[in-house]
């Protein structure tokens, strides 16, 4: 151990180490990104429980396509979750994701921030075990993003409770919970570049062309002219590229703006070719923890 | 801001769900994600599976047409394709719904989804409607098939297609109402 601490220039310490934890996680920071990523959560928790309302009838009702007799008799009906306490009938449904709803507006606005998070946790997972058979990347990252953000100090500038409560919005906040985030959508992108390159259409390049061929998903063909096998390769690759570089490179300071300019990019377009409800709309929500505290404060503060 | 001892507490935090986040979506075989075994039911519960397989290893391809074939105690059968909820345009369309739907049904045992669906078909989808009859005497069995047309291979994009694939997803019999 002594020699792990000693001779300085001999590598990282032990101190070293814990020296940059402490300041990676718990070094204060203006608290501007924070709120900017409840407002952008916020945004799409909104979104999500407006989508949700209106499919509720085929994915949530006991008369929908996972009746309540299937539900009540699935392991997920023995999960914590409103809807083991509430009749098992339309109204119920509506009230559980219209508590969803506001509990998500409230969230956005930061009006009783803590609590609005924790109703919408408990509504937005009652919802996901009502019909798990429906759900999708999307809304397994929400609710991760959710959770986490119960830990965010994210009501202190822009929030109603911030201005009711008369905070300073220059006060300083630990961003622990912000770099939960940061690592979150970090490994979402390492762990499916890491599945997709075990997928033979992923190596061979193919694999963009067979997503833009499912008929089911497709909201925009790609331009005719651009349909051609070496740009169908580029992208497929690119793809790759991106999902294992950005995760890597996002912590260097100058790549920061340039890495999230293309994840912007990135994101859009998938957003303009598929219809994927509501994924990119979260991983944008999750690429707002990246944003460069010192000019958000400098540029919004 | 923060005092030592809650420092250690929300490291000790911190070290645990980045544990998680990283070892929870590796292979079966990998010695981490087997670590997590104790802790794996408990967090399901609590809302925490997932995966990040996005299109991964190996995306699905072409025009997939599910339908059900409903056959009728009396005989009659109906063909039903697989129904979009209509609930308009816009981000939300349901094809992400009814996609992951039909994915479940394709890969999956999910006997309750089979069952649940079936009835959801015969009571909400059938032809007819609810006023489907006097002497209809309700479904004696429900049989899923899937169809798909691949594209052409990416080499030659200008080749016929290959004939779709038909394959049976499951057959139901329904015990009488």
């Amino acid at each position: 151990m002594a020699s792990l601490t000693a001779a300085p220039g001999a590598g990282l310490t032990p101190g070293d180490l814990i020296d940059a934890w402490d300041i990676f996680f718990f070094s204060p920071q203006s608290g501007a990104v924070s709120a900017l990523v409840r407002i952008a959560l916020g945004l799409v928790l909104t979104a999500d429980a407006v989508l949700t309302w209106r499919e509720a009838p085929f994915t949530l009702s006991p008369r929908g396509l996972y009746s309540d007799a299937a539900y009540r008799s699935a392991r997920t009906g023995r999960r914590l979750s409103l809807f083991r306490v509430l009749p098992p009938t339309e109204s119920a449904a509506r009230t559980v994701v219209g508590l969803y709803l506001g509990a998500s507006i409230a969230f956005m606005i930061g009006l009783a921030t803590p609590v609005s998070a924790v109703v919408a946790v408990v509504a937005l997972a009652s919802i996901h075990f009502r019909n798990p058979l429906v759900l999708n990347s999307a809304d397994v990252l929400l609710f991760h993003l959710l959770v986490y953000a119960l830990f965010l100090p994210s009501a202190q500038v822009w929030a109603v409770d911030a201005w009711i409560l008369d905070r300073d919005p220059q006060t300083l906040v630990t961003p622990w919970a912000l770099r939960l985030i940061q690592i979150q959508i970090a490994v979402v992108y390492l762990r499916t570049a890491f599945w997709k390159l075990r997928g033979r259409p992923w190596r061979d390049g193919s694999a963009v062309y067979r997503v833009l061929s499912l008929t089911t998903l497709r909201r925009h063909a790609l331009p005719k002219a651009l349909r051609r096998p070496p740009v169908y390769r580029a992208l497929t690759w690119g793809t790759l590229v991106y999902e294992i570089g950005f995760p890597l490179c996002i912590w260097v300071a100058p790549l920061r703006w340039p890495l999230l300019a293309v994840a912007v990019v990135f994101h859009l377009s998938m957003a303009w070719f598929l219809r994927i409800r509501l994924f990119q709309w979260v991983m944008l929500a999750g690429l707002v923890a990246y944003l460069p505290p010192a000019d958000i404060t400098r540029w919004l503060l | 801001m923060i005092g030592t001892t809650a420092k250690v507490l929300i490291s000790v935090f911190i070290v645990a769900v980045v544990y998680y986040q990283w070892a929870w979506d590796l292979p079966e075989d990998s010695v981490l994600r087997r670590s997590l075994r104790p802790v794996r039911r408990h967090l399901v519960r609590l809302g925490f599976g997932h995966t990040w397989q996005l299109f991964a290893p190996r995306p699905p391809a072409g025009r997939g047409e599910m339908q059900f074939e409903i056959v009728g105690r009396d005989g009659r059968q109906y063909v039903v394709p697989f129904p979009l909820p209509s609930y308009g345009p816009g981000w939300g369309h349901p094809g992400t719904r009814v996609m992951k739907v039909r994915q479940r049904l394709v890969l999956g045992n999910v006997p309750r989804l089979r069952r649940s669906l079936s009835r959801w078909l015969v009571d909400e989808h059938l032809p007819q409607g609810p006023a489907r009859g006097r002497d209809w005497s309700g479904p004696a069995r429900v049989r899923c098939v899937m169809t798909r047309q691949l594209p052409p291979p990416l080499d030659d994009l200008t080749a016929t297609p290959p004939p779709p694939g038909r394959r049976e997803v499951f057959t139901l019999e329904l015990p009488p109402p």
